[in-house]
């Protein structure tokens, strides 16, 4: 089982590593296309297709038709939050000999994944207002593009800056802390029609009693259910079906 | 029901697009009513310069008969070997009023090309290129001038901007070509690109410059 769980998560390291180096922009371009529409709201103009559009419609398609997979594996933020925990987490058992990984309590985790459609609401409606156009500067998203294209982001990018560092801290404290919490494309992905058969499903009867360890496992704290109010929160990770001790979890829908 | 959420998701999906599409046809209603309003204008205006022009046309034509007129007043006054004179009296009084009329009619945009021509000289005609910051690194671009104006802009080279962005940012140049000036707004949600772009036109115009 050790070795199952070691292979995958290799597997999902080295898919992420690529994403990250040959298609790092993919989120924010992807997110700049739903503001795109916003924008021309508030210009009053007729809302076109643009090249924005299309890294929007491709990653909305493919999240439709086999669930949140880009991000899981394809998502540049999502791997830099993966890569900090991983690291942080190695730091807190390895160096500094504690056992238990400090986590949140199930109940603040489902609270705090509402936020993102607060965040998704407020830039929206920033957008259509106009008022976007003024915050330039405070998008923690355009501080790590920057970073990455080995430029050094500017005074007027302070806000951005602190914005960047906190969720950095954050996602040291929770796996996948960003995505599930704050994550505006994230909120847009978790809202959409997810086909039944992608959604990952667990075959309860054959379950031991008392398991749960997929649900312990689960970045979400999900209950791995298939069409459930809160599938939509299931980032693909698939690491549920790689700690299941009985392989009882599965796709499609059998 | 199975999959309730599934059809839940479904159906909000299509109210967001139906809502998007259903704006998109108010806004487009809106600005055919606006070019409406302009052709109607137009129209209008050019309506009034034609019953201007038959105006004209109708006291240079009066004016014509007059002189005919009188010509033909003189002609029962003078001699008759004095025709052929008066004969040539009355073109030349034509010809002079037509030469008139063209001028009058070619007033406004005489005008126009005179107040690009005052410009002239600035700028020397060929093509040139410069350079500017976009967001990951250099953006090259090749303008061309004639004339002092610009008729054209290329991005020749951007090899670290992200295409999507880039490709966005490229609608500066149809605003800086409209406006025939760089003072004009950047691409909202692809800035880096578009300044970069603008900065590259500045330095290309830069060095067209006649000094």
């Amino acid at each position: 089982m050790k070795k199952r769980m070691r292979k995958t998560r290799l597997i999902r390291a080295g898919i992420q590593l690529l994403f990250f180096i040959l298609a790092p922009s993919l989120f924010s371009t992807a997110f700049a296309g739903v503001k795109s529409i916003f924008n021309s709201i508030s210009q009053g103009t007729p809302v076109e297709w643009n090249s924005f559009l299309d890294i929007t419609g491709i990653l909305v398609l493919v999240t439709i038709l086999f669930g949140r997979h880009f991000c899981g594996y394809a998502c540049a933020f999502g791997s830099l939050g993966d890569a900090l925990y991983e690291a942080f987490s190695w730091f807190w058992t390895k160096a500094l000999h504690r056992k238990k990984k400090p986590a949140y309590p199930e109940k603040a985790v489902h609270f705090m994944q509402k936020i993102k459609y607060v965040i998704l609401a407020a830039i929206l409606l920033a957008c259509a207002t106009g008022v976007y156009g003024k915050l330039q500067g405070s998008s923690p998203w355009d501080v790590f593009s920057m970073l990455r294209a080995g430029r050094l982001p500017g005074a007027s990018y302070k806000t951005g800056i602190i914005l960047l560092i906190l969720i950095m801290v954050g996602m040291c404290t929770q796996e996948r802390f960003f995505c599930q919490f704050l994550c505006p494309m994230g909120a847009v992905f978790a809202i959409l029609p997810i086909v039944p058969g992608a959604l990952l499903k667990r075959d309860r009867e054959n379950c031991p009693q008392k398991c749960g360890a997929c649900k312990k496992r689960c970045p979400a704290h999900l209950d791995i259910d298939g069409d459930t109010s809160r599938s939509g929160e299931c980032i693909c990770c698939h690491a549920c079906q790689a700690i299941c001790p009985k392989q009882n979890i599965h796709t499609g829908e059998a | 029901m199975k999959n309730q959420n599934f059809y839940m998701r479904v159906l909000c999906l299509v109210v967001i697009i139906g809502a998007v599409f259903f704006y998109n046809s108010k806004t487009q209603e809106k600005e055919y009513q606006k070019q409406n309003e302009e052709l109607t204008k137009r129209v209008d205006a050019l309506e009034k310069q034609q019953q201007e022009i038959l105006t004209a046309l109708q006291e240079n034509y009066d004016a014509q008969e007059k002189a005919k007129a009188e010509s033909k007043k003189q002609e029962a006054e003078a001699v008759k070997n004095e025709e052929s004179t008066d004969a040539e009296g009355t073109d030349n009084t034509d010809d002079t009023k037509d030469t008139d009329d063209t001028k009058n009619a070619d007033g406004t945009e005489d005008a126009d090309s005179a107040e690009a021509d005052s410009a002239d000289n600035v700028y020397k005609d060929g093509t040139y290129t410069g350079d500017g910051q976009g967001f990951g690194g250099n953006i090259q671009v090749q303008i061309t001038i004639s004339d002092d104006t610009l008729t054209d802009i290329q991005v020749v080279s951007a090899e670290k901007e992200d295409s999507a962005y880039l490709s966005q940012g490229k609608a500066v140049i149809d605003r800086i070509l409209e406006a025939q000036s760089t003072d004009v707004d950047t691409v909202s949600g692809a800035t880096f690109s578009s300044t970069g772009i603008l900065m590259a036109v500045e330095d290309a115009l830069g060095k067209a410059e006649n000094k």
